[in-house]
């Protein structure tokens, strides 16, 4: 093996050094095992590493490659997975203490596409409960007085400090955009149903999407390209310095509600993309954008009060109380709300198309705040729940850093099934904004 | 529960039912999610929508 520091390759630089065989999938997994050892005290960002089953794993792709085969774009890569996802004969608790002893007998879609691609699963980051507010324990690996964010915590921590290149995570409200944000790296929401949730354990049905994160837009292309199967899915980011993007610009509601430190530092954002050719338009909120919160927050109440009905019935005691408050609230809420929320939201999508006739992108902060202090919150999803109510594909991409030297981040929001497009205006902003592609070492 | 209510009354009626279901001592651990909730009803209720605003479907973005 040629000497090389594993935790800051992306997945395209491990890949290319796997594919010439200056790098084997054992060599990179040992490194990066190496490093979950030494960072894991500290961040807590796994629930369970899979040292046993990655190894063998491993070795059988490791002998593949020896032999030039390689199984697809992710040969080798070791992946987190977020706690929500069922894996096939490893432990898949929801961040519950009910299903702590929870093995499912088949994998997720996702996880097996990552698997037909030829990646490793590493192990299971940790989650907030049941993927919404309680706490997870993981720590910020820019500051870990700070929170990641959540509720894909465990990835978001494990991505930013190196202990892999990429992990999956889900999004409700601000699950993935949000702590890819605090945490400095790239987070991704595609479209509603563009990649399937089956074997995810669901909070909303019809606010749920599966994401993901990564250390760069090109890797992000090549992890959507894995998982989206045959619907629409782009294998690369496009990107094409010649054509600087027309970023349509969301004031208003997000600039009222950012933290001044953030709004300054997406003022600047915009500046420099300004400044390297990227037209920018002021693009005015619609009405309903009022009400889309409250909208988003009834679905999401009521949905999860359908899903955990029986378990919440027999088991509400142990359920944490931001879960438990929730799930009882949904209980309460009168069905005729629930139906104007939809109707809400069928309005929501119908203007948010309008907001971005004749632009590529929406652009705003990924969040109202820097990461949080203390590990009690996991920071505020107001800025991404949007998105996730009208199911259009968002990405964070970073932008800098606060004046406590904590990430910001902004977020590209585009038409729905129009990812390729997105990631190339992602893939154009981050080479303007240049920030750090590395592992972030916690201090 | 009428639009025409304001937020006390939504509030209240959550609360309300919460106490008589699950009593008084988890309706405080749990009361800033109900008043959420609540408040969110009351949003909804008090938004305009005509009747060609029909309720997102799952295919809706296609």
């Amino acid at each position: 093996m040629i000497d090389l520091d594993v935790q800051r390759l992306t997945i395209s630089e491990a890949s290319g050094l796997i594919r010439y065989g200056q790098l084997s999938p054992s060599e990179l997994l040992e490194g990066l095992i190496k490093r979950i050892d030494r960072l894991e005290p500290v961040l807590r960002a796994w629930v369970t590493v899979d040292r046993e089953g990655a190894r063998a794993r491993a070795e059988e792709l490791t002998r593949e490659a020896e032999e030039g085969s390689f199984r697809g774009p992710l040969h080798g890569i070791p992946v987190g997975v977020k706690d929500i996802y069922h894996t096939a004969g490893l432990r898949t608790t929801m961040g519950s203490p009910i299903f702590r002893d929870f093995v499912p007998t088949q994998d997720a879609d996702t996880v097996a596409k990552l698997k037909g691609a030829g990646a490793i699963i590493l192990g299971k980051t940790e989650t907030t409960e049941f993927a919404l507010s309680d706490p997870a324990p993981t720590r910020n690996p820019w500051s870990p007085e700070h929170t990641p964010g959540g509720s894909s915590s465990g990835s978001a921590a494990a991505v930013s400090s190196g202990m892999c290149p990429t992990a999956l995570g889900t999004q409700t409200g601000g699950s993935v955009i949000r702590p890819a944000s605090f945490c400095g790296v790239v987070g991704v929401k595609p479209t509603y149903d563009l990649v399937n949730r089956r074997g995810v354990y669901p909070l909303s049905w019809s606010l749920d999407h599966v994401g993901f994160f990564t250390r760069t837009v090109e890797d992000a292309g090549v992890v959507l390209g894995a998982i989206a199967g045959g619907r629409a899915a782009p294998t690369e980011a496009s990107f094409d310095e010649r054509t600087a993007p027309k970023l349509g610009i969301l004031g208003g509601y997000f600039k009222e509600k950012a933290e001044e430190g953030v709004w300054e530092g997406f003022g600047n954002a915009v500046e420099r993309l300004g400044d390297a050719g990227a037209e920018l338009l002021e693009v005015k909120l619609p009405e309903v954008f009022r009400v889309v919160h409250a909208a988003h927050r009834l679905i999401m109440a009521s949905e999860a009060a359908s899903v955990h009905g029986e378990l919440f019935r027999e088991r509400r005691a142990e359920y944490r109380v931001g879960i438990r408050g929730l799930v009882s609230s949904g209980l309460l809420v009168p069905a005729h709300a629930y139906v104007n929320a939809l109707r809400i939201r069928g309005m929501f999508i119908q203007e948010a198309r309008a907001m971005l006739k004749g632009v590529d992108s929406l652009l705003t902060p990924s969040a109202p705040t820097a990461a949080p202090l203390g590990l009690e919150s996991t920071g505020d999803p107001s800025f991404n729940a949007p998105w996730s109510l009208c199911g259009f594909p968002v990405i964070t991409v970073p932008s800098g850093l606060n004046r406590d030297g904590l990430p910001l981040g902004v977020q590209l929001t585009g038409l729905p099934f129009q990812e390729t497009r997105l990631l190339g205006v992602a893939a154009w902003c981050e080479h303007v904004l240049g920030f750090e592609k590395g592992p972030h070492n916690p201090t | 529960m009428s639009e025409r209510q304001g937020k006390d009354w939504y509030v209240n009626g959550f609360l309300e039912a919460a106490r008589e279901r699950w009593g008084d001592e988890e309706v405080q651990r749990i009361g800033s999610a109900l008043e959420r909730t609540a408040e969110a009803v009351r949003l909804v209720e008090a938004f305009g929508l005509g009747p060609e605003e029909e309720p997102s479907r799952p295919s809706g973005l296609r």
